[in-house]
């Protein structure tokens, strides 16, 4: 460093002599006494360090923000409905485990096929899902979950064709039992057998089963639509 | 003048951070006598116990660094600047020790006695008076700017301030070295 870095221009004399003398008053400073801590290490070395790591640093904030923003956008659009029907589908399956109800995907079809289905099996429910419409809920379902669930059985569609193979008589005690239930009925699709307990009111009315199996057939409603909304 | 360390200074640092005692043994008898001037310079009590403390800190903080050469040193004689703050704090809160029957005149504000003792060791009478009549701050940059010879970026670095205010604490401390200097008429 010159001394017009310092003084920034012309420097009296008297001025230059004091930058002067103080340069050569700390160069003519002793070293310091090495103390006993600084000698140890000196002798003996330390502990080996990593140099810090830049690049990892920023890719982990690269990362941190773009799970926020991705969070943040399907996050949103989950709650509006606007994620493509499948995404949508996903999402509402998802954060439904943790309590929380996202619309589905598509719905417009399950409407027709469900509003079959409950007229056939219960007036109450019938105009229950009249007033609901065009989200109708199956039987047994107490609307909380209609919006989700019925993108969720676009999602399953194909899974639960074959449990409707394995079990035809299931969705009839579904529908009947659900009527008073909690209207979840997981656990009766779950388990087949149970949905024909005498004791729990599981009979199969045969009236119901032929209208009823086909739109419990969840996510067959938008493939059989168009026979199973026939009157 | 701060030489420089040269193009050993990479191997020297990575050999420092494998924990190789002639490695630390080098850099400190690269930087130790000019820290310890500033520490002096700053009015520091011991400024040779401080100054081993700054390279205690430094050495043991090495995985915190990142840089070349002049960023070691400006980051060393930032910790020396860390020091030396938490000396002025220390020195602020002690009382001062005077004689019960003491009835001279008021010796001013407290660390100011240390920091005239500490400057008797850079050799000049003058020298010492004049850096004592300068604002805490106005000295720190003189010292860092002369005995440490730091940049102006530097010198805002250690100091923690920006490079506007450095310039204007340079300017405001030579317009005080030359004002006092005009008055008294005689050359240090």
């Amino acid at each position: 460093m010159s001394h017009d870095d310092v003084v920034g221009g012309a420097m009296p004399d008297d001025l230059d002599a004091f930058l002067h003398t103080l340069r050569a008053a700390a160069d003519d400073t002793p070293a310091p006494l090495v103390g006993e801590a600084l000698a140890t290490l000196f002798r003996e070395g330390a502990a080996p360090v990593e140099a810090p790591s830049r690049p990892g640093r920023r890719r982990s904030i690269r990362v941190a923000v773009a799970g926020a923003v991705a969070g943040l956008v399907f996050g949103g659009l989950g709650v509006a409905g606007a994620l493509p029907g499948p995404v949508q589908d996903r999402v509402a399956d998802v954060v439904d485990h943790v309590g929380v109800d996202l619309p589905g995907g598509t719905a417009t079809p399950t409407t027709t096929t469900s509003t079959s289905t409950t007229s056939t099996t219960s007036p109450s429910t019938s105009t229950t899902s009249s007033t609901v419409a065009p989200l109708v809920v199956p039987p047994g379902h107490d609307g909380t979950d209609a919006p989700g669930r019925s993108g969720e059985d676009h999602g399953r569609s194909t899974d639960d064709h074959g449990r409707a193979d394995e079990a035809p008589g299931r969705t009839t005690s579904t529908t009947v039992e659900d009527g008073g239930n909690d209207g979840r009925g997981a656990d009766d699709r779950a388990n087949p057998a149970a949905t024909r307990n005498p004791d729990r009111g599981d009979d199969v009315h045969p009236a119901n089963e032929p209208d009823v199996s086909a739109p419990d057939n969840r996510g067959g409603r938008s493939e059989c639509a168009p026979t199973c909304s026939a009157p | 003048m701060t030489e420089r360390f040269g193009e050993a200074f990479d191997a020297a640092l990575a050999a420092a951070r494998a924990g190789e005692g002639w490695a630390f043994e080098r850099l400190f008898a690269w930087l130790g006598r000019p820290v310890a001037a500033y520490l002096r310079g700053a009015g520091v009590e011991d400024p040779d116990g401080s100054a081993n403390d700054v390279f205690l800190r430094a050495f043991t903080s090495l995985d915190r660094f990142d840089g070349g050469e002049d960023r070691f040193r400006s980051w060393v004689f930032t910790i020396a600047h860390h020091l030396v703050i938490d000396e002025r704090r220390r020195a602020a809160r002690r009382p001062r020790r005077a004689p019960l029957d003491a009835a001279g005149p008021d010796p001013g504000p407290a660390g100011v006695d240390a920091a005239e003792e500490a400057l008797v060791s850079l050799g000049d009478e003058r020298v010492r008076a004049l850096l004592a009549g300068l604002a805490p701050d106005q000295r720190d940059v003189v010292l860092l700017r002369v005995v440490a010879d730091l940049s102006i970026e530097d010198t805002a670095a250690a100091l923690g301030k920006r490079p506007g205010a450095v310039k204007a604490l340079q300017h405001r401390a030579m317009r005080t070295l030359r004002n006092r200097l005009g008055e008294e008429g005689v050359s240090p």
